[in-house]
């Protein structure tokens, strides 16, 4: 496997062989388990930075209802599964966001992209910073933009098959 | 009382079997006039007595895995109230350059990756396929 590029190994890994033998198949009813857990409990540290942090308080509030979904915001990060940078992040804040980050214990992250991306004071991109998993397209988001980018997370979440894959290697 | 008829009136038009499907997988158990259904097979249902804004809903033929973007246009603009007029009677009105829809490809082989990526998807299938006609 290790003579394989990396770019077959991405287009083949979007259809996972299926599990053959007892271990295997135990191992990816765990891994189904626990990515139940994970996209049951979807903890994200908020981080609203700008206008689009108005639209993630649109979609945590009565009409949008991510409770539903078990996402509910929090305030520590040690608490917190995921991370939604929501805004633009500027130069004198990407320390603390970094901080945050590292301070999480098992981090994912989604983000928002920028309009002021040229402007001299502002990171471009967060994901210069930490690691991305979901976009979200538009200035701001709208809530329902912002919904279906962390229903894509929580899609995201489903496909990871952390357990059989150790097991394979 | 009317929670109690409304779900009474759910599970006669569905049947037993497929309202606890219904229930566990969408949580709600709604009634309504089923206005059509598109190619992928989403039905598209209506109900006048529902609470003002819930009252167009869309059933995935996926129940499983819901994906809002399975909706094509000419339903979507039914289903958002930009027209009253169903599925059928907006595709007159699609422009000549539309493309068939299809859903959102992310987290699948048809998935876009920029041509010059190194970790292209359609160069790696291609190179795969060769790699199987040898």
């Amino acid at each position: 496997m290790s003579s394989q590029h990396l770019s077959k190994l991405l287009a083949s890994s979007f259809k996972p062989a299926p599990p053959s033998s007892l271990p295997e198949i135990v191992l990816s009813k765990l891994d189904g388990l626990i990515n139940w857990a994970r996209t049951g409990s979807l903890w994200p540290m908020t981080f609203g930075l700008a206008c689009c942090a108005v639209e993630m308080m649109q979609g945590y509030a009565a009409r949008y209802d991510m409770d539903r979904m078990g996402i509910i915001p929090r305030a520590s990060p040690r608490q917190s599964d995921c991370m939604i940078v929501a805004g633009t992040l500027t130069n004198k804040m990407a320390p603390a966001l970094r901080k945050v980050y590292d301070q999480m214990p098992n981090p994912s992250c989604a983000n928002g992209g920028g309009y002021y991306h040229y402007s001299y004071s502002v990171v471009r991109g967060c994901d210069r910073i930490v690691p991305v998993d979901v976009y979200m397209p538009g200035c701001p988001p709208t809530a329902e933009a912002f919904v279906y980018g962390v229903i894509q997370l929580q899609k995201k979440i489903q496909r990871e098959q952390n357990l059989l894959t150790w097991w394979r290697k | 009382m009317t929670e109690i008829i409304r779900y009474c009136r759910g599970v006669l038009q569905r049947g037993i079997k497929e309202s606890i499907k219904t229930l566990y997988w969408t949580g709600e158990l709604k009634y309504g006039r089923m206005v059509g259904e598109d190619k992928s097979g989403n039905r598209y249902y209506e109900n006048l007595e529902e609470v003002h804004g819930r009252h167009r809903w869309v059933e995935y033929f996926d129940r499983k895995n819901p994906e809002a973007t399975n909706v094509p246009p000419e339903w979507h603009s039914w289903l958002h109230h930009i027209s009253d007029k169903p599925g059928e009677d907006m595709l007159p009105f699609s422009p000549f350059y539309k493309r068939e829809h299809f859903k959102n490809p992310t987290g699948t082989d048809g998935a876009y990756t920029p041509p010059n990526f190194l970790f292209n998807i359609e160069k790696a299938k291609e190179e795969i396929n060769q790699e199987e006609k040898k």
